[in-house]
């Protein structure tokens, strides 16, 4: 099992986590995270919301999350969204591949500091 | 058996701090799960996962190929099978004569190179309208086949090839 760290605003894929709907979870402050554009690990001095909720493609089930700083639960909701449906099968197939045990993969995928989808991403 | 954890439909991603309860929870699940397949029982290899419980369309694809049914595994490996069928009017002038090659084949037989009663009867002959030029083809490396003759005329042939 590989060692994950968190990393803030960044979309990560993962196996159905059973939330069918936006599932959302405040971690208490003091957690280690990362910043996409930052090596260096950082302290949280607030509490962080961690977002999931589940999809399927053509009976694949996967859960799409976020760990972020943010608590825009309808923006980041419709982000979620949006970076599910431009996935195809074959493309959650591979990522799902590397989701053994507690293993998941960040896509490329970001959200800005309204919890949007980064123009880029 | 149907069964139900105690505390189901749990919401997990990995890196979530658990909570002191959660971490009850967990462990009421777990040691439900050991209390029910104790791991001396056989009842995890035989009832735990029911065959119908799992969704063999996204391990094995059914599609139709030229002459039959194929049926395609993950790892490439091809199983095709289907029916070739003729009808003829049977006449006594055929017996022994125009079909008097055929020979009568125990199933199930499996063999490496094309068998002679395909090439022979099915091609050469050109008796069939559909013909079995798959199966001739040295992707497959195993044949399979039962044959249904009338009056000693091979009326029907049921086939299987599998390979990579």
């Amino acid at each position: 099992m590989g060692f994950m760290n968190i990393t803030l605003n960044q979309v990560a894929i993962w196996r159905p986590a059973g939330a069918e709907e936006l599932d959302k979870r405040l971690s208490p402050a003091g957690q280690t995270y990362y910043e996409t554009s930052n090596p260096v690990a950082k302290r949280a001095q607030e509490p962080l919301a961690r977002y999931v909720k589940d999809y399927a493609i053509d009976k694949v089930k996967f859960s799409l999350f976020v760990r972020t700083a943010l608590q825009n639960d309808k923006a980041i909701e419709e982000s979620l969204d949006k970076c599910a449906k431009a996935l195809t099968k074959a493309q959650v197939l591979e990522y799902l591949s590397d989701c053994q045990g507690m293993d998941f993969v960040y896509l490329p995928t970001t959200l800005n500091n309204k919890g949007e989808l980064n123009n880029e991403s | 058996m149907s069964l139900s954890l105690p505390y189901p439909n749990l919401v997990f991603v990995p890196l979530d701090v658990l909570t002191a309860e959660e971490l009850n929870n967990m462990m009421s699940d777990i040691s439900f799960i050991a209390n029910q397949f104790p791991i001396a029982s056989t009842n995890i290899g035989t009832r735990a996962v029911k065959k119908t419980n799992v969704d063999w369309s996204n391990i094995v694809t059914k599609t139709t190929g030229a002459n039959g049914t194929v049926l395609t595994f993950p790892d490439g490996f091809k199983i095709e099978y289907g029916t070739v069928s003729q009808s003829l009017n049977i006449n006594t002038s055929y017996e022994g004569s125009y079909f008097g090659a055929i020979e009568n084949v125990a199933f199930p037989v499996a063999f490496t190179s094309t068998p002679t009663i395909i090439t022979n009867t099915f091609q050469s002959q050109s008796l069939l309208s559909t013909t079995v030029s798959e199966l001739t083809a040295s992707k497959f490396n195993t044949y399979i086949w039962k044959q249904t003759s009338k009056n000693g005329v091979l009326v029907s042939l049921n086939w299987v090839a599998f390979g990579y």
